[in-house]
């Protein structure tokens, strides 16, 4: 038998009595009452910092909202009330929204006053391609800007040359999407 | 029944599993995590330094840094007892280094490793006894540099693999294959002594 071998065996036998060695269980107990102190200090420093992270998301919402006021918004939607039987026959008849009390679609709750250059409003011309369309039950304005080009197609005089490329224009789109009649705004 | 099952659950889960459930505060599962690992880094630290009260203290140390730096941990790099280990062996080192009894393997004689070939001249009339052999590498163990002493516990009677030594120890695999040669030619080459030097 060479030294290898019996260095082996011995290495063997030393295993299996470094292997029977177990910590002693009072090292449990220890451990644990050690990380149970050490608990309720993460958990607070957990809370602490989503109530941290919470305030800082509501105050950066707050400021987005009180700066976010668009001077001149592309799109504007307002919607209107039932319109009266006698007034919904056609939508010519929205030409005096501006007299309507209209419910805006903003998150802001307080209303804002309607913009000036509204009573300078042409009325409203009822679409070619609203022709047949049942009267609204619930009306909304959508302001946008059209191309001028594309007049014709609302069934608008189209501009002399030299006019702006671009034009405001209100939209009346009835509660299934579809517009019923447009008006330029100056 | 639901005690049962709940334990059972608790066994079956992996160590990442255990170790979150661990950070979010159940006890059961830091308890899980020590039943599972305890013994390796108590083991190890006690046959390095060779004091139970040492072993302990850096065995609860070790297992509140788990708490502590969870988010260190990364399953896909090492298992949970390699990184636990490693972090036992820094605190060891850490330990003898105040107490200055760090012996750095790299000295100067370290070239002089005893040279242990295959020997058929062995006298087959002279040869240990198994306790005497015993005897004899528990002692041998007891003077070997730490860092041979180490790959000995590590490998031979914790068989870990040479990857996992590795990463314990933070050295190349090849380092570890060759400590592992140099412990195992000191312990042959004191073996031979002791059988040279027995009473006929």
């Amino acid at each position: 038998m060479n030294a290898h071998t019996q260095l082996d065996q011995a290495l063997e036998a030393l295993r299996h009595e470094h292997r029977s060695v177990q910590p002693p269980p009072s090292l449990e107990t220890t451990i644990l009452e050690q990380a149970s102190l050490a608990a309720p200090r993460r958990a607070h420093t957990v809370r602490t910092w989503t109530i941290a992270l919470a305030s800082a998301a509501a105050i950066a919402i707050a400021v987005i909202l009180l700066y976010s006021r668009p001077s001149h918004p592309a799109i504007e939607t307002r919607t209107t009330p039932p319109p009266p039987p006698q007034t919904t026959q056609t939508p010519a008849a929205l030409n005096n929204t501006a007299t309507v009390p209209l419910t805006r679609h903003h998150p802001r709750s307080t209303p804002r006053p309607a913009p000036i250059h509204q009573s300078a409003a042409t009325p409203f011309v009822p679409l070619p391609a609203s022709e047949g369309l049942p009267a609204p039950a619930q009306a909304t304005v959508i302001r946008t800007r059209i191309n001028t080009d594309s007049l014709w197609s609302y069934g608008l005089t189209p501009p002399p040359p030299g006019a702006p490329s671009t034009v405001l224009a209100e939209f009346v789109v009835g509660e299934d999407g579809l517009p019923r009649a447009i008006r330029l705004i100056p | 029944m639901f005690l049962h099952r709940r334990q059972h659950r608790i066994e079956q889960a992996s160590d990442p599993e255990l170790l979150l459930a661990a950070q979010q505060g159940s006890s059961d599962a830091l308890a899980a995590l020590y039943h599972r690992h305890s013994p390796l880094i108590y083991r190890y630290t006690l046959r390095l330094s060779r004091d139970s009260a040492i072993a302990e203290e850096i065995t609860q140390e070790v297992f509140l840094a788990l708490l502590r730096n969870t988010d260190r941990y990364d399953s896909r790099r090492a298992n949970l007892s390699t990184w636990l280990c490693g972090i036992a062996r820094r605190q060891l080192w850490r330990h003898f280094e105040r107490t200055q009894r760090f012996v750095p393997i790299d000295s100067p004689d370290s070239d002089a490793e005893p040279f242990d070939p295959p020997s058929p001249d062995d006298d087959p009339a002279q040869h240990l006894t198994r306790a005497e052999a015993i005897a004899a590498v528990r002692h041998g163990l007891d003077e070997l540099p730490l860092l041979l002493k180490e790959v000995i516990v590590l490998c031979e009677f914790e068989e870990l693999t040479y990857q996992q030594v590795s990463l314990i120890l933070a050295i190349p695999i090849g380092t570890v294959r060759s400590r592992l040669h140099r412990a195992r030619a000191r312990l042959a080459a004191l073996l031979r002594h002791a059988t040279e030097n027995q009473p006929s």
